[in-house]
Parts: C-alpha cells; structure tokens; sequence
C-alpha cells in the first residue's frame, strides 16, 4: 500500500498547484480532525494506564498493594511463565490454519454460489447466517453439540460406525474443536466478498475465456484468481485481524483448557485480568501488541507485493 | 410436614394465579418460576386459599413513609436471579413506597465487575451481592456500609438471624472476619461442597451406605463405572482457572492439610508441596481415572448437565445446586442423594467441606441507603419477618443460609439434607484473604495441567508454592 | 444458457448450503425442545415441542429490549464510523499530510491489543465521564474501535480510484464536499461495503466491552445471551431460542439487501 500512494503522489507532485495545495492541506486536516480526537480521546488514557501498569505490581482485588516494579513484568513472561511462549505459538497456528482454511473453504464456496440459478438469493442469504450469531452464543452451541458422550456430533459419527471424537474435552483435539467452530462461523464472510469480486469480472473477459477455452483449473488460476486478488488481500488482512483477537468463542467453549490446550494469547490475557494480576495482563498486553505486529506487517508487506506482481500478470479488464 | 408441605405449594400456585391478572414482565417471571418450582410437588395436591396475616411473624413491620429506589446487583442463574424477584412482592406490602430494580449480571464475569464499580466509586446501585472470598476486597477500599446500626436497632431480628445462619457463613461477611468482626452484609445463600451420588445405582451395586473417606469414595466410582454402557463413575469441575483449584484443596483440607502454615504474621507459607499435598493429588488423580469425558473442560454447568443426562453418576466434591433435584432438568431428580464430602482415612481426616455462597451489601456511595438496608434485610428475613418470604425465596430456586429454612424446605429440595448437615462443620472455600482468586486461579491451573497431562504432580506442587509465595511476598505479608 | 456441469454444480450449492447449516437446525431444534429432552444421554429427535424457551427469552431475559439496544448502539455505530472514516481515508489516501503512513499504521496497530488490558481503563473513564451503560457510551466505544480499521480499509481502496476524474471534476469546478458525494462516494461503493458490513458485523458482535460498560439500560444481544449461562446449568434452549429469535431479522434484512450488497461489492471490487 505504501509503494502504491507513493507512485500517486509522484504524480500527483508533477503539476504543482501552490494556491490549491494549501486548500487541499487545510481540507485534509478538517476532514481527519474528528477522526483523530476521537481516537485520542478513547486511547490516551487507557495506553497511559496500561502502560503504567505494566511496570507495577497491581492487584485488582487489592489496591493497595501497588508498587513500581521496572521490567519485572516482562521479565516474568519472556523468561519464567512457562505459558506464555505457547501461547504466542497457538495464537499463530491458530491463525495461519483458520485464515487458510477459512480463504479455501470460502473461495470453493463463493464459485458454487456464482451462479444465475433462480434460487440463489434465498441461497446467499441462509449461508451468511453464521456470520451473525454472537459468538458467545455459538460457542455454548458448539460446546452442547462436541459434547463427547451425548452430544449430537458424536452420535452422528458413531451412527455412521466411526468413533467418537473427544472433540473440545481432551487435550490434542480441542484445538481442532475450536477451529472447527471458528471456521464455520466466519467462512461465509469471507465467501460473501469473493463472491463480490467474481461478480465484478467483466461478461467480456469470461466470453473471451471461452472462446479461448480457457476452462478448469486454468481458468481459475489465470483468470479469476488474479482478478480478484485485491479482494483476497483485503479478506486475508480483515480475518488475520480477527482470528488474532479471537476470545468470546473459545473462552466459552474451553476457556483455554483442557491444560493449555486452547490458551490463545487473548483467552490467556482474560485468565490473568480474572485472577486481578493488573501488571502481569498490561504487560502481556504489550508483548502481544508488540509480536504481532512485527508479524502481520512482515505478512503485509508480502501481501502487497504480491498484489503489485499480479495486476502485472492479470489480463485486461474491462 | 405432608400438610405443611400442601399448603405451601397451594399458596405458591396461588400466588401466582393471582398476579397473573396484573401482569407485568417482571412479574411473570416470578410466576413462571413459581410454577415450574413447585409443578412436581403439585401434581396431587388441591386448590386453596391464599396466604394472609397468618403469616406475619414477631419481626413484620411496614413503613409507608420510607421513600428511594433500591438498586440492586445479583448474579444472573436462577439461584441469584430468581429468589430477590420473588420476595419484591412481600417487600412492596411493607414498604408501599420504594422502587425496587433486581439487575442481573453475567454470572462468569460478576466478581470482576463488582471490584471494578467498587473501585470507581460507583453510586448507580445500592445493594449487591458479593462472595466472601471477595470480602476483604471490598472492605480494603471501603466500599461498603455497616450492618451493625440496622442490625442495634432491631436486636430480635439480628438474633433470629445469627442464631439461624451458621457462623461460618456470618463471620465471612465481618471485617474483619472472625466473630469479633463487625458485620457488613447479610447472607441469604449458602451452599458448600457436596456430595452427589445416585441412590437407585447405590441400591443396584448393593453399596449400603455413602462413602465416608476418599478410599470408599474411589471404589464406589470404580464400581459404578461403565463406560461401554455410557456411564461414568466420577465427574467434577476441572475446567482451566480456579474450579480445579478448590477440588484439590477440598481434599488436602480433608486430610488434615491446609492453605497457609499459619494464616497470621509470621505465617503465610503455602503447603501444597508436603506430604499431604500429595497425598491430596494423588486421590483426585485416582478419582480421575474414572472421569467423564467432559470433567476435564467443566465448569459446574457442565457437571450437572452429565449428571442430569445420566452419563456421570456420581460426584463427591460437586457445589450444591437445585438443578439436580428438578425434575423439569432431570429425569433423576427423584434419585440424587445428597451427603458431606468425604473425609481423609488418616487420623488427622476429617469432613470439612468448602463453603461457598453470598450475601448482599449495602453501597458506601450509593443512594437511597435506608431503602438499599431494609431490602437486604427483608431478603434475608426467614419466619421471623413473614414465612412468605422465606417461602418464596426457596420456591424460586433460592439456596437459603438460614438453617430453619433448610429444614423446612427438605421434603421439596431433598437436598438441603446435604447443606444441613455440611454448614456446621464447614470452613472457608478459600483462605479468606483480598488475593483469594489469585491463588486459587494459580493452583487450579497446575492442577489441571497435571490432570491433562502437560506437568508431574511434584512440579505442579512446587509450582502452586512458589507461585503463591511470590503473591504472597508482593502483597506484603511476610513484613 | 447453463452447461450441465453448471447444473451440477448448482445442485450441489443446494445440498452443500443445507449441510453447512447443520448446526442452525440443531440450534432451532434444541429451541423447541422440553428441557428434560435436552438433558438426555442421547440425542432426542422426537418430543412435544414447547414454546417455553422463546417465552423465558422475553419474560425474563427481556430479549426484545436488548434486540432493540443492540440495532441502536450498531446501526449508530456503524453509520458514524462510516461517515467519519470515509472523510478521514480520503484525507489520508488523496491529500498531502506528513506521516500519513505511520499514523495509519499506529492506528491500526492498536487494535491488535486485547481487548481486556484496556477493559478497566475505559470503565474508569466512562465511570468518571458518567456514560457508563449509556447507548451514548457504546456507540463512542464502537466508533473507536470501529474507526482504525476502517479507515485503513477505506484508504485501500481509494487510492485505487484513478486520480484523473477527480482531476477533471476539480477542473470542473466542483468542491471538496462535492467530489467526495459525487465522484469519491459512488466509485468507492464496494470498499465502503465492505468496510460497513464488516463494522456491522464486528460490533454486533461484541462482547467485552459490552460486559464491561453496560449494566441495565444499555445491554446489547451477546451480553443478554451470556446472562443465560447459570452457573449451574446452561439454559441451552432459552440461548437457542434467542438465537433463533435474533437471527430472523437478520435474515430478512439480508435477503433483501443481499442483491444490492453483492452488485455493490462487486461494482468496483476489480477494476
């Protein structure tokens, strides 16, 4: 993104126009103004509070105890929490594997549902249903349904003559559960935007893939692919964001256990605030903020060359 | 108790008949609750008329001059929730003149919630429930207000009260807490660990009498459990955070052990590693291996819907709830037994269950105090006051502290059996410090990763000292 | 003119859509079932329905309070955050402001922080600012929380509107406000489709801060949702039936906005 503006505004610096820069300046700042107070506004206070916390000894449930205590915080966690390393690792496994499975999934789908049947209103509509259940309450859903011994999962399985699946009560496989739910969940979303940009291919390009034969496998890979790889970018960035912060669903679901099986970074923050370690949670807050940023912008940057790369490749539109 | 036992149910039912003519939403749910709680009792059992002054009791007195709103706090669940409801209606004949709002908070994150509106000083309620364990807490920022004038000026009804609700219940809510304390909340839900097992399963296995120690415990689960025809012989709380906490603690307290060397200056040292530590983990793991599957990620919800479906037939060291003596949620509920967790074998064992429960406070900064005072004492109110209150406290699912209401109650919640007799010998569910949760989320994170699998019992044991030393040291108790 | 593997196709999108809804029976089944049928070691398919869940969901829940909070607090929400960040993405996309980059970034990179660390501070703001559980308070918060990210995804997508027909509008003698209604407005539809769905959706879901500054008047969906999580016992049918409940709006609204909302998503997405 930051080579792309950088190449529009070269050109836009080529017809230099003083009087009108100065407007266009004043413009810009009245229409960001609002924007940034209010941004200001709700993050000064609490970056200053947590940041000040995190360098304190702090319980919630007793004040009084507060004490400055330099980097001991983020020494505990880094050096002497035998959680928290896990916890950074599950957070990107989780994200690696729901994103990718999530942008498979829904790119199959969003080609099923491409079509000019009658019925595909009523179609669209009942699949993006998932996406608008709280989930806390598709969570508890989850939890009922993966229940080991009665629940409905496993005796679906079972009457179909596989085993039962321990699901989200035993320690290697409830990760599997959660990203099962999480998946399901949020697939349609991201079928609902690629469908968007396979609608957006123009008539002229697919009637000229036709003609040319273009079908199958090459047509994907050569035509809607590239075509709608912007889409893909922004889907990939909307869900690496969330999935990161993901809390609600697992929290209810397994609270992070068995164990540690499921402690995502954000479930564990939670744990921490519950037991009123205020300094430790502030400081884990931080590290977090801090590690994945330094990732998602690594993955970003990629990203975007990638996206540059490919409206090379992509072929003219219409 | 037949008679007694009829009358009530017909005087609940109509109750809410009548309402039923004036009816509002919040109403209705004290309606339906009413009628859902006692629908199996009322199956053969006629109409009749309704309560009337018969009921008052020595302590009823009403105040049409008294004015405000009462604002309170309760856990959502229908132990917290339902019980306040019910009595708002008895509440109203004596105090014609205040507004009462029964606000319900999710229940998972309540005690956080509550430290943080006492924190900021909020005035928008005047009463709220809160736990013992989170006393201390509260009383360190001086959140709270004093019973002890209410209580000076009518000495009938604080006598009733402390001569019914068990002193290791009153004394939780004393600062500080020990019965030289002043008081500064009343406590109309008790409960403790119980121990749940199922009579008709008892009688099949021929097991003659309840487990009395851990080892008889253990075979019993042995025996009872099946899993080729889905029945397991032990389940309980070994969800991630403190529920696995308190179920190790309940059996080092029961083997003699406890939390703290000494809880006073000079003390403050945990005893998970030791002997009995041991010896503790070593029969809850022995227990665990006649788990139902979901033990290792339940919370008590999830407990009790095993328990209701029949899968999970037997849990020793399980919270007392209503829910397994409902026949609406279970098929079983005829069946439950209810008894004191068991007790060490050694010489030093002995039955001493956990207590939970709560009481209601009443907000420094709040409005409207008087109203906030005379409400939390009407809740809390058992015959003294008006046997309608104590009555439809328990109908809608409320878990009463006062003894006199268990035993009254005991034919329609078989058990309160359980409660009666746990209360007198019961001790605090955790060391009642302002750190409680912090701790006891510590150790019940170790306990668990043993139980998964993840650590050894002797680096766990290690672990819960060393963790609770270092909170211990940054809170500043050993000087 | 449908080719049969088209057909195919389309049969199978049927059958793949009914399957994938699984779950969604089971939440509608489980919504009618007695409690005590719900509490059975196997699964029940065959029960007298009762409508006491949907019934509990209102008498004591007050679902159709929190519904209405919830369509409040969102729908205000995603219209200020919309509004706000479409003039601050075109600022930041178009105009000439220094470190227009990094305050983007920074921007951005708040939101990865848990939501729980800054929990207690806003409750002590709010507190203080007395908008605790106020629909005011949550539509402030949901327009924070919303505004990072939107503007960035807004800004995206702006800077791949061609940069002449703005040129030529402006040589035209149009304004600011004019360019913005005009040209900017129409030619970024799918970005601002996008961008609001996904607002909409993520603050109709939100549960954390919601917990943490609501308390009676202002209590949204997921809030009211979790208050039938007893400690005790789950009420799986009354959570079902407010799913159910709160679904069938959704659904309405969706179908009748999905034709546009996919020919607006798809207007531009690829140029």
């Amino acid at each position: 993104m930051a080579e792309l503006s950088a190449a529009q505004r070269a050109a836009s610096v080529a017809t230099p126009r003083p009087r009108a820069r100065l407007r266009e300046n004043q413009v810009a700042w009245l229409l960001i103004t609002p924007t940034i107070i209010i941004l200001v506004a709700l993050s000064v206070y609490p970056l200053i509070w947590s940041g000040a916390m995190a360098f304190r000894v702090e319980n919630l449930f007793n004040p009084k105890i507060g004490k400055w205590v330099g980097f001991r915080n983020f020494d505990f966690l880094l050096f002497n929490d035998d959680t928290f390393w896990k916890t950074i690792w599950l957070t990107f496994v989780w994200c690696a594997v729901v994103v990718s499975v999530q942008l498979v999934l829904g790119f199959l789908l969003a080609l099923l549902m491409d079509t000019t049947m009658r019925a595909v209103g009523v179609l669209r509509t009942l699949l993006v249903i998932p996406v608008f259940i709280s989930p806390v309450a598709m969570g508890l859903t989850w939890r009922f349904m993966f229940e080991p011994v009665s629940g409905v999962i496993n005796y679906l399985i079972t009457s179909v003559g596989f085993d039962r699946g321990a699901w989200h009560t035993a320690t290697d496989t409830a990760l599997v559960a959660v990203m099962i739910a999480e998946i399901w969940q949020w697939t349609p979303f991201v079928t609902l935007i690629m469908l968007a940009g396979m609608q957006g291919i123009s008539p002229e390009v697919i009637e000229a893939a036709r003609l040319d034969r273009v079908r199958g496998w090459t047509y994907l890979q050569r035509i809607v692919i590239p075509l709608i790889w912007p889409v893909i970018t922004v889907v990939i960035l909307l869900r690496v964001v969330d999935s990161m912060r993901i809390f609600d669903l697992i929290y209810v679901i397994t609270r992070g256990g068995p164990g540690t099986a499921t402690l995502l970074a954000s479930v564990n923050t939670y744990s921490i605030f519950q037991s009123g370690r205020l300094g430790v949670m502030a400081a884990y807050g931080f590290l977090i903020v801090i590690l994945i940023n330094i990732v998602v912008f690594a993955f970003l940057r990629v990203l975007y060359r990638q996206e540059k790369a490919s409206r090379r490749r992509a072929p003219a539109r219409a | 108790m037949g008679t007694d036992k009829e009358t009530l149910c017909k005087q609940s039912m109509a109750q809410a008949r009548t309402l039923k003519g004036e009816l509002s939403r919040r109403r209705m749910l004290q309606v339906s609750a009413a009628t859902a709680a006692t629908a199996a009792v009322m199956r053969d059992v006629k109409w009749a008329r309704a309560a009337s002054e018969e009921t008052h009791g020595p302590g009823w007195y009403t105040d049409d001059k008294l004015t405000g709103k009462v604002v309170t706090y309760t856990f959502s669940g229908q132990r917290w929730g339902l019980p306040p409801k019910a009595v708002v209606p008895t509440f109203k004949e004596r105090f014609p003149n205040v507004e009462v709002e029964i606000i319900e908070e999710p229940v998972g994150e309540a005690y956080t919630k509550i430290q943080m509106r006492a924190a900021s000083k909020s005035d928008t309620f005047n009463t709220a429930i809160a736990d013992s364990n989170q006393w201390t807490a509260l009383g360190n920022i001086g959140a709270m207000e004093s019973f002890e004038p209410v209580l000076a000026k009518d000495p009938g009804w604080a006598e009733d009260y402390f001569n019914d609700v068990p002193p290791i219940i009153t004394n939780g809510y004393r600062l500080p807490q020990n019965a030289t304390g002043k008081t500064y909340g009343l406590s109309c839900d008790g409960n403790c660990k119980l121990h749940f097992y199922r009579k008709d399963l008892f009688q099949e296995a021929g097991i003659t009498k309840v487990p009395e120690t851990w080892e008889e415990a253990i075979d019993v689960a042995k025996m009872l459990h099946r899993p080729e025809k889905d029945q397991y012989g032990f389940v309980t709380t070994a969800r991630r955070g403190l529920f696995a906490g308190l179920e190790l603690y309940q059996i080092i307290m029961s083997l003699g052990g406890s939390w703290f060397d000494k809880m006073e200056e000079g003390g403050w040292h945990p005893q998970f590693n030791t002997d009995t530590g041991h010896k503790a983990f070593e029969i809850l793991l022995k227990l665990m291996e006649y788990r139902h599957p979901v033990t290792l990620n339940a919370a008590d919800d999830e407990v009790n819907a095993v328990l209701a479906n029949g899968t999970a037939v037997y849990a020793p060291l399980e919270w007392g709830t209503s829910v397994l003596n409902n026949p609406e949620f279970t098929k079983f509920a005829e069946v439950f037994g209810t008894d004191i967790v068991p007790k060490g074998s050694n010489p030093e064992g002995k039955h001493i269950p956990l207590m939970g429960g709560f009481a209601y406070y009443v907000n420094v900064w709040g409005k409207d105090k008087e109203a906030g005072f005379e409400f939390v004492k009407h809740l809390n109110s058992g015959d003294y006051t008006d046997s309608r209150i104590g009555r439809d406290y328990v109908m809608n699912t409320g878990q009463p502290a006062r003894v006199s209401l268990l035993a009254k109650y005991e034919d329609i919640r078989p058990y309160f059996y359980g409660l009666q007799k746990s209360f007198p010998l019961g001790t605090p569910g955790f060391p009642w410090i302002p750190e409680a949760f912090t701790v006891a989320d510590l150790v019940g994170n170790e306990v668990v990763a043993v139980i998964a699998g993840e650590k050894g019992m002797d680096e766990a044991l290690k672990a819960m000292d060393d963790g609770n030393t270092q909170i211990m040291t940054d809170s500043g108790y050993y000087g | 003119m449908r080719s049969p593997l088209r057909r195919a196709f389309d049969v199978a999108a049927v059958f793949i859509v009914a399957l994938y809804l699984a779950p969604i029976y089971w939440v509608v089944l489980t919504s009618i079932k007695p409690t005590i049928a719900i509490n059975s070691a196997k699964p029940v398919w065959s029960f007298e329905p009762t409508w006491e869940h949907y019934r509990e969901a209102f008498v004591r829940f007050e679902f159709d309070r929190a519904l209405l909070n919830s369509a409040i607090i969102v729908l205000s929400a995603t219209f200020i955050t919309m509004v706000l960040a479409l003039f601050s993405s075109y600022a930041l996309a178009r105009m000439k402001i220094k470190g227009a980059d990094f305050m983007s970034l920074t921007i951005l990179s708040l939101r990865f922080m848990p939501g729980v660390v800054i929990a207690m501070p806003f409750f002590l703001m709010f507190q203080r600012l007395d908008m605790i559980d106020t629909h005011v308070g949550m539509i402030i918060i949901y327009v924070g929380f919303g505004l990072p990210f939107a503007v960035w995804l807004l800004r995206g997508f702006m800077m791949d509107i061609p940069r002449d027909v703005e040129e030529a509008a402006r040589l035209d003698g149009l304004g600011w406000i004019s360019i913005i209604w005009r040209i900017i407005l129409p030619m970024s539809g799918p970005g601002i489709a996008v961008t609001a769905i996904f607002t909409f959706v993520f603050d109709w879901n939100e549960f954390l801060f919601a917990l943490y500054i609501t308390q009676a008047t202002a209590v949204t969906l997921p809030i009211q949702i979790s208050k039938m999580i007893d400690l005790y016992n789950v009420l799986w049918g009354t959570i079902s039936g407010a799913v159910v409940m709160q679904l069938v709006p959704m659904v309405i609204v969706v179908f009748l906005l999905q034709r546009h909302m996919i020919r607006g998503l798809a207007l531009g997405a690829v140029k």
